[in-house]
C-alpha cells in the first residue's frame, strides 16, 4: 500500500501545487480544505504523512494537531507543519512529540519531495516491520 | 539809746587810771579823788557822798551788766585800732579770753581774715571820718579755726580831751549767715545743678535729636525695605506666574511630544506591521510559484521555453529573498532584546567563513581571518554572525573575479573597530552616500538579483544597535572597499 | 572497560535532519552518544536507521540495561524516559510524560552523576517547548560542556533558545559545528586533556 499525503490547505493553489509536484514524484496526495477536513479523513482512517498549514481559518493547524492527538488519530501518521510564519506560536509543547518539522513558505519543490520521501519511507519501514511480525 | 552817749560818771572825771570799764578800782578811785576835794564838807556832805557814791554804784552796776550780759560782742578800740576792751560775749564769740585781746591789734591774733583787713580799715577811717560806720558783715575765724560771721556796726565817739575811741558792736549771723551761706551754696549747687541739668538736657536733647534723626532715618529705611519687599514680592509673583506658564508651556510641550512620539511610534508600527503583514501575504502565492515553476522547467523540451522558465525562477528566487530580508529587517525593528554576552569577533568571523568556505571556494575568493583572538565584544551573537555573514557576502558579491578577503580588528578606547576588507569594484564617492539604504543597489538598474538591497541596512540596524557604528571606505572604482563597524569592548573587570 | 566520555543530544521538531547533519561531522568517536529524539513510537526505528546511515558508529534503540560504551550512538525510544544508572547504564523508566514529552532529555540530563566521574557534552537542537533546558543547567552544575544550536540554522528556535536562555551553554553553533565541536572535545579527552 502506497503512502498518501494530505495537504491541509486553505489556499486551493497551494494544494494544487503541492499535488502535482508530488504526483509528480509517484505520491499518492489527498488535498483537504480545512482543519475539520483533515479530521474527517483521520476519523475515516487515514494514516499517512500529512503535510498541515498554520494558517487556516476557524481551526488553524496547531488546533487541529491538538484536536487529532486528543482523539489519538494521530497514530501512524507523520506531521509537518506548513507555514509562512517565521517562528510557531507559543504553547507547542503538547504536540512536540507529534510534529517531526516545520516546514516554511514558499518552498523548494525538491525539499519538498527529498522531505515528504523521507516520511513515507518511515512509515513503510514501520509497517513492514509489522507485517514481519 | 541817747544822744547823750557821756556816761555821768566820765563827766566830772578828768582822767582814768586804767581803760577798764568794769576796772572797780579805777572807778573807786576816781570816786575817791572826787570825794577828796569834797570831805571837808559837813557831815550834809557825808550823806550827799553816801548818796551819790550810791547812786554811782547803781549806774555802774546797770552799765556793768549791760556789758557783760549784752548779747552782741561789744570792743572798745582806741584811735589806733588797738583793743581796749572786750566783752564776755566776744570771748565767747571768738573762743578766747579777754585777756588775749586786750591791747592788741583788731587784726593781729587772726579772728580776722587777711584778705578783710583793708575793707575793715577802711571802714574804720571812715566811722572815724564820719562818726559811725556802715553795718558791714565780715567773716572772721575763732581762736580754733572755726568760721564766724559778723554784723559789725562801729561808733566812734570822742572824749573829752578829745582823743577818740572806737566801739565796735559785734553781732554773730553765723547761723544766718550759715543759712545764707548754705543758701548760697545750695543756690549755687542749685545753679550747678541746674546747669547740669541744662546741660544734661541739652545733651539729651541733642540724643533726642540724634534720635529722632536715626529714626527717622529709621523710618525712611523702613519705607525702602518695606517698598523693595512690595517690589521684591510683587516680582517673586510675577516670577511664580511666569514658572507656572513655562510649567504649563512645558507640560504642553511635553504632552505635545509625547502626542507626536507616540503618533510616531504607532505609525512606525504601523509601517512595520504592513510591512510584515505584506510579507507575508506574498508568501503565499509565491508558494506555489516556487514549488512548480521547476517542475514547469524540466518540462520544458524547447530549450528557449526551458531558458524563459530560468529566468522566471531566477525572479521568483529573488521575490522570496527579498520578501526573507524585509521579514527579519522587520523583526530586527521590533525585536528590541538583544542578547549580549562576551564574544569572541574571532571565534564568529571563524564560523561564518567556516560555513561559507565552500561558497567562498566556488568564488574564487580567498579568506583570511587577522582578528586577534583575544578582543572581545559585548554583542548579540546570532546577529554579530548575521553582520560578518552580510559584509562577507556584499563583498564575494563585489569580487565577480574572485579576490582576497580580509577581516581584520584594532581596538580603539572602548570599541572594537573591525574592518573587512575586499579586492573588488570598490564604491565611488557617489554612491558611498546611500550603500547603507534601504533596498539600496549599488546596480542603479536594480537588476542585480543576487541580493535584496538590504544586506546592508540590516548591518548597520544591528551595529547601531549595538551603540556602534559603521561605514565604508573606497578608493574608488576597482579599488577594493574596506567597511569598518565598531562594537563595544567586553569591560573586563 | 568503562565508559569516560558521553554525549547527551536532545532534539524535536526538525531533529531527525538535524542530527544527520551533526553526526556527518563525526568519526567514530571515543564517546558513547545518547539521543533523545522527540518523535512518535512508530518511526523510531527509521530515525535509528537515518543516523545510522550518517555514520559509522554503531546506532542502537535504547534498550533497558543496555550500557554505555565508547562508538556506541544510542537512541532513546518513545513512550519512556531514558535514565542513567551510576552513569553505565541506561534505564528506561515508565512515569509521567516530564515537559509533555516521553522521553524527556530532562530526565536523561538530570540522571548524570557527578561521580562516577565522566566528560559529559549536553546539546540541544532544534524543537518546541523547553525539554532540555533544566538538563542543560543540571549537566553545567556537574561539569559538563554544554552547547546549544543556534537560531539561524534551528528548523524551530524553541528549545535551543530556552537552553541558551538558562546561561549555562558554552557554545551556541550550526550542526556542523556542533559535529567538529563534540568531535574535539572528545579528541582532547582521549589525549588526557580533561577540560571541566
Amino acid at each position: 500500500m502506497e503512502t498518501k499525503i494530505m495537504i491541509v490547505d486553505d489556499e486551493p493553489d497551494i494544494r494544487a501545487a503541492v499535488c502535482t509536484i508530488l504526483e509528480a514524484s509517484g505520491y499518492g496526495v489527498l488535498p483537504v480544505e480545512s482543519g475539520a477536513r483533515c479530521i474527517e479523513e483521520l476519523e475515516k482512517g487515514f494514516r499517512g504523512v500529512i503535510l498541515m498549514d498554520v494558517m487556516m481559518p476557524e481551526m488553524d493547524g496547531w488546533a487541529t494537531t491538538k484536536k487529532a492527538i486528543g482523539k489519538g488519530l494521530l497514530e501512524g501518521n507523520v506531521v509537518a507543519m506548513l507555514t509562512a510564519k517565521e517562528d510557531p506560536d507559543a504553547d507547542l509543547e503538547e504536540v512536540a512529540e507529534t510534529v517531526v518539522n516545520y516546514i516554511r513558505k514558499p518552498f523548494k519543490p525538491d525539499m519538498l519531495v527529498s522531505t515528504v520521501g523521507r516520511y513515507c519511507r518511515w512509515l513503510e519501514r514501520d509497517r513492514n516491520a509489522h507485517l514481519a511480525g | 539809746m541817747s544822744e547823750r552817749r557821756e556816761s555821768p560818771v566820765t563827766q566830772g572825771a578828768t582822767e582814768v587810771r586804767s581803760e577798764s570799764v568794769l576796772g572797780h578800782e579805777g572807778y573807786t578811785g576816781e570816786l575817791e579823788k572826787a570825794l577828796e576835794l569834797d570831805t571837808a564838807s559837813s557831815i550834809d556832805g557825808r550823806a550827799e557822798f553816801e548818796r551819790r557814791e550810791r547812786a554811782l554804784k547803781e549806774s555802774e552796776e546797770k552799765f556793768r551788766m549791760i556789758f557783760e550780759h549784752a548779747n552782741d560782742g561789744i570792743i572798745y578800740l582806741d584811735e589806733s585800732c588797738t583793743i581796749i576792751d572786750v566783752n564776755p560775749r566776744v570771748e565767747e564769740m571768738f573762743g578766747t579770753k579777754r585777756e588775749d585781746l586786750v591791747g592788741k591789734g583788731f587784726s593781729e591774733k587772726g579772728f580776722v581774715l587777711p584778705h578783710l583787713v583793708p575793707r575793715i580799715l577802711s571802714e574804720l577811717d571812715r566811722a572815724l571820718g564820719s562818726g559811725f560806720g556802715d553795718l558791714i558783715e565780715i567773716e572772721a575765724r575763732r581762736m580754733d579755726g572755726s568760721p564766724i560771721f559778723l554784723e559789725a556796726s562801729l561808733r566812734v565817739i570822742v572824749r573829752e580831751g578829745g582823743d577818740r575811741r572806737l566801739i565796735a558792736l559785734l553781732r554773730d549771723v553765723t547761723g544766718r549767715n550759715r543759712v545764707g551761706v548754705e543758701m548760697q551754696r545750695k543756690s549755687a549747687e542749685l545753679l550747678a545743678a541746674h546747669e547740669e541739668q541744662q546741660n544734661l538736657m541739652n545733651a539729651l536733647e541733642e540724643q533726642n535729636r540724634i534720635i529722632c534723626d536715626s529714626q527717622l532715618e529709621l523710618a525712611e529705611a523702613l519705607d525702602r525695605a518695606v517698598r523693595s519687599e512690595e517690589e521684591v514680592r510683587d516680582k517673586n509673583e510675577q516670577l511664580l506666574a511666569m514658572q507656572e506658564n513655562l510649567r504649563e508651556m512645558n507640560q504642553h510641550l511635553e504632552e505635545r511630544v509625547m502626542q507626536r512620539t507616540s503618533e510616531i511610534a504607532s505609525l512606525l508600527r504601523q509601517k512595520e506591521s504592513f510591512i510584515n503583514q505584506l510579507a507575508h501575504d506574498l508568501r503565499s502565492p509565491l508558494t506555489p510559484v516556487v514549488a512548480l515553476l521547476p517542475m514547469l522547467r524540466d518540462r520544458q523540451s524547447d530549450p528557449k521555453s526551458k531558458e524563459i522558465a530560468e529566468m522566471v525562477i531566477r525572479n521568483i528566487d529573488y521575490m522570496e529573498d527579498l520578501v526573507s530580508s524585509t521579514i527579519k529587517l522587520a523583526k530586527l525593528n521590533a525585536d528590541v532584546k538583544f542578547d549580549l554576552s562576551p564574544i569572541s569577533i574571532w571565534a564568529t568571523v571563524d564560523g561564518v567563513l567556516k560555513r561559507g568556505q565552500y561558497r567562498f571556494a566556488e568564488s574564487n575568493v580567498s579568506v583570511e581571518n587577522r582578528i586577534d583572538r583575544g578582543v572581545m565584544v559585548s554583542a548579540d551573537r546570532l546577529r554579530l554572525a548575521e553582520v560578518i555573514e552580510n559584509l562577507a557576502t556584499n563583498a564575494v558579491k563585489f569580487m565577480p573575479g574572485g579576490g582576497a578577503l580580509v577581516f581584520d580588528a584594532q581596538t580603539s578606547g572602548e570599541f572594537a573597530v573591525i574592518s573587512v576588507r575586499d579586492t573588488g569594484i570598490g564604491i565611488t564617492s557617489e554612491q558611498m552616500a546611500h550603500i547603507f539604504e534601504e533596498f539600496w543597489k549599488a546596480d542603479k538598474s536594480r537588476h542585480d538579483l543576487g541580493s535584496s538591497g538590504l544586506g546592508l541596512a540590516i548591518c548597520q540596524r544591528i551595529v547601531e544597535k549595538h551603540g556602534g557604528k559603521i561605514w565604508a571606505e573606497s578608493e574608488g572604482t576597482g579599488k577594493g572597499t574596506t567597511f569598518f563597524f565598531t562594537l563595544p569592548l567586553h569591560a573586563t573587570r | 572497560m568503562g565508559c569516560n566520555n558521553l554525549v547527551i543530544i536532545g532534539s524535536s521538531t526538525g531533529g531527525p535532519e538535524t542530527v544527520r547533519r551533526v553526526l556527518s561531522r563525526m568519526p567514530v568517536l571515543e564517546a558513547c552518544i545518547l539521543i533523545v529524539q522527540h518523535m512518535p513510537r512508530y518511526v523510531n526505528e527509521s530515525v535509528r536507521a537515518e543516523f545510522a546511515e550518517e555514520t559509522q558508529m554503531e546506532v542502537k534503540l535504547a534498550d533497558d540495561g543496555m550500557v554505555l560504551r565508547h562508538g556506541l550512538v544510542i537512541v532513546a525510544r518513545s513512550d519512556a524516559h531514558a535514565r542513567l544508572a551510576a552513569n553505565k547504564v541506561v534505564q528506561l523508566v515508565s512515569g509521567e510524560k516530564v515537559n509533555y514529552v516521553r522521553p524527556s532529555v530532562d530526565v536523561t540530563m538530570k540522571s548524570l552523576r557527578s561521580i562516577p566521574r565522566v566528560n559529559a557534552i549536553g546539546v540541544i537542537l532544534t524543537g518546541m517547548g523547553a525539554d532540555g533546558a533544566e538538563g542543560i543547567r543540571h549537566m553545567k552544575g556537574v561539569g559538563g560542556v554544554t552547547i546549544s544550536q543556534d537560531e539561524a540554522s534551528s528548523v524551530v528556535y524553541g528549545m535551543p533558545k530556552v537552553a541558551a536562555a538558562t546561561g549555562c551553554v558554552d557554545f551556541i553553533l550550526p550542526p556542523e559545528l556542533i559535529g567538529s565541536k563534540i568531535t574535539d572535545l572528545v579528541k582532547s579527552w582521549s589525549n588526557g586533556v580533561h577540560l571541566s
